[in-house]
């Protein structure tokens, strides 16, 4: 019972066989009661005709008589009524119609009531005084069980057909009462960053659904106001930082290109140089940041095959591994198809190993591997190094902006080229491709592990290749090769 | 050669016309959307500089703008903004090329010059250089007769400033052509590959062949 749709169908059904049953019980238990006091009265009404009959002679009436008028008056209605005469107890009369069977004197006083023999069935009795004798008229309760029978049978086919109405009709109210709530998740699944502008039709109508709609509409003209603020501010900012570090930027290199410089000057525009490069960088990054963290980053997906995108990055990790004296090693390369950004990632594992090379000591090794999960079918890369991994606390904080963990054992002392975003920014790349990426120690170590998935593989290949450690990686690089020269 | 400027920027607009007239062009330097139609109007220019902010309108509208009407000279964006999705949507939107703010002149003039040659059709694929020649049919690089072995990456790396020589490369310029990055990323790739390079190409009693400028780039001299 998962959606609100059956829920309200269920209700809706219960709620009418509810209605049904219990109507049909208090139906049946007055319609009981009523011929039940009809035949009290019938039973009375006959007992009147005896002491009509018995009443024509003058008291005192003799037992022999009494009982004489009886058993004329019982001889008419045999075929109705049974009849029985006692007096202090004793009985003194019983119409052969009821063979052997007796009926016992009334148990708690009263007039009528409801009893059964094994030779007459079940009975409604009634008990009337005419002088020192009791007369017990009885009425056979057949004819109120065949209604009994009739009664339960119409009603066991009336539950089925209302079972099956309220369900047909439960279903198409829920339908109709969930359908303007299907139409606003519609429109609200449509509405994103790309598509602000969109807003869920509401009519004329008052009722409570279009009230929510309504409340909706206003929440998403809240959000698209603060969203384009966002976006200007975001553009504002970059725009007046940029403009000045242009025009700075623009000065300091024609100084430095026309010559004519002292070299202690010549040292004080590089440095301005280098500091304006590393402004525009930390601003672009802090923007990308910010923009992934709304929402606001299209990862530009293509349909590519994994091994390919690992093959090329590890032809430029090798390069710059060897040049710190560092093995560098694809231990596992499956060869998957994927949609995935490959410029951004390949931003991801450029930073992962930006990283790693701080830490790891010369002659220490950086391993890549990279598979498909078979547990949730995910893409998986990890990244390992030799270097002396972090203490517990650190390794989610690595993630966040501006967090520098004093990196154990790091060997180049934090130069200028660190922006300490590197690790955000991977985390952001791969969270706008869904995925998850974690830090932890290696085990055994010492030495850290991150690693990533994505789940971007569209599906397992059939003759899924491993593609490890190709000396010379010469095809990977002319296909790298081939795909920088579109731009050039 | 005629070169439009649009940009609102008065620094930045003059310094880069002043520069590309200093280098025997002809530049005119326009401060908004309607100056620019009205100038592209009135005369054929061979290519346009187009910054995206501007007071009377968005740069990407004025090139959806012109590439509807059939103009079709090399465009290349200056812009200050995102530079990941202005660079996407601009080249998607027909523009020649991309350079975010902020931007090196030397890579401008780099990027405009080689706009210019491939849109002239001039498409050469021998480049020659101080007796190194590199041959982009043969995929071979030669330096008085001999060859010399170079990887995919280093070969593109030195296409990059055979195409360019004497000019100064800048490093964001390189990692874009070579890498296709769009924005840096901390390693010092790039300096490890030009060391590649270098040894590859320089002899003891030779003169460098690469001339480093910290903070601007390389040069090819």
């Amino acid at each position: 019972m998962k959606s609100l749709g059956s829920r309200l169908t269920y209700y809706y059904v219960l709620v009418v066989m509810c209605t049904v049953v219990s109507t049909m019980i208090i139906g049946y238990w007055l319609l009981r009661n009523e011929l039940i006091h009809g035949i009290d009265l019938l039973n009375e009404a006959e007992f009147r005709e005896i002491r009509d009959r018995v009443e024509v002679q003058h008291e005192p009436i003799a037992e022999g008589d009494f009982l004489r008028q009886v058993a004329e008056h019982a001889e008419i209605d045999t075929q109705l009524y049974f009849f029985q005469v006692r007096r202090n107890g004793k009985v003194l009369f019983r119409s052969p119609n009821m063979r052997t069977a007796v009926l016992e004197a009334n148990p708690r006083g009263d007039t009528n009531w409801t009893t059964a023999t094994s030779r007459l069935g079940a009975v409604r009795v009634g008990q009337f005084p005419e002088g020192e004798f009791y007369v017990q008229i009885a009425t056979s309760l057949r004819s109120i069980e065949h209604f009994s029978r009739y009664y339960l049978q119409a009603g066991l086919v009336v539950s089925v057909v209302a079972a099956a109405l309220s369900i047909f009709f439960g279903h198409r109210l829920s339908r109709m009462a969930l359908d303007p709530i299907q139409r606003i998740q519609r429109t609200a699944e449509r509405i994103n960053v790309d598509n602000l502008k969109e807003r869920i039709p509401t009519g004329s109508a008052n009722d409570e659904i279009t009230a929510l709609a309504r409340l909706l509409n206003r929440m998403f003209d809240r959000l698209e106001v603060s969203f384009n603020r966002l976006w200007r501010f975001a553009g504002d900012a970059s725009h007046e930082l940029k403009t000045p570090l242009s025009v700075m930027r623009l000065q300091s290199e024609k100084l430095l290109l026309d010559g004519d410089l002292p070299a202690n000057q010549q040292e004080v525009i590089q440095q301005q140089l280098e500091g304006i490069n590393r402004l525009s960088s930390v601003i672009e990054k802090l923007l990308f940041l910010a923009k992934s963290d709304v929402g606001g980053i299209r990862p530009n997906l293509k349909s590519q095959n994994t091994a390919e995108f690992i093959q090329h990055f590890r032809e430029d990790a090798q390069i710059l591994c060897e040049d710190q004296s560092i093995s560098f090693e694809v231990t596992r390369n499956e060869s998957l198809p994927g949609m995935f950004d490959a410029t951004l990632l390949r931003q991801v594992l450029f930073n992962l190993l930006t990283n790693a090379l701080r830490v790891t000591p010369a002659a220490g090794c950086i391993t890549v591997a990279s598979w498909r999960d078979n547990d949730n079918g995910c893409w998986k890369v990890k990244m390992e190094d030799t270097g002396l991994g972090l203490p517990p606390g650190d390794l989610r904080r690595i993630f966040e902006p501006f967090i520098r963990v004093s990196l154990a054992g790091e060997r180049v002392s934090h130069d200028d080229k660190g922006t300490g975003l590197g690790l955000a920014i991977c985390r952001s790349v791969i969270e706008i491709h869904q995925g998850n990426i974690r830090a932890e120690n290696r085990q055994p170590g010492p030495g850290l592990r991150v690693s990533f998935e994505l789940p971007v593989v569209t599906k397992q290949e059939d003759d899924s290749e491993e593609l490890v450690q190709t000396p010379g990686g010469e095809e990977a690089e002319s296909l790298t090769h081939g795909e920088s020269k579109e731009l050039v | 050669m005629r070169i439009l400027i649009v940009e609102d920027q008065p620094r930045v607009g003059h310094f880069v016309e002043r520069g590309l007239e200093q280098v025997a062009y002809s530049a005119t330097w326009v401060r908004s959307c309607k100056e620019a139609d009205d100038m592209l109007a009135r005369g054929p220019f061979d290519a346009v500089i187009l910054d995206l902010s501007l007071p009377d309108g968005d740069g990407l509208d004025l090139l959806r703008e012109w590439r509807a009407t059939g103009f079709d000279q090399p465009v290349l964006i200056l812009s200050a903004r995102d530079a990941v999705q202005d660079r996407i949507t601009g080249l998607n939107l027909g523009a020649d090329d991309y350079l975010a703010k902020p931007f090196s002149f030397e890579e401008l003039l780099a990027r405009v010059r080689s706009l210019l040659r491939r849109h002239g059709g001039k498409k050469a694929t021998v480049f020659k250089h101080r007796g190194l020649k590199l041959d982009l049919l043969s995929r071979s690089v030669q330096r008085n007769g001999q060859t010399i072995e170079l990887t995919a990456r280093e070969f593109a790396l030195l296409e990059l400033f055979m195409q360019n020589p004497g000019r100064v490369l800048s490093r964001t310029m390189i990692a874009e052509k070579v890498w296709d990055s769009y924005f840096d990323s901390d390693t010092n790739l790039l300096d490890v590959y030009m060391r590649r390079l270098r040894m590859k190409l320089e002899t003891s009693a030779d003169k460098p062949w690469f001339k480093t400028l910290r903070g601007v780039g390389y040069q090819l001299i």
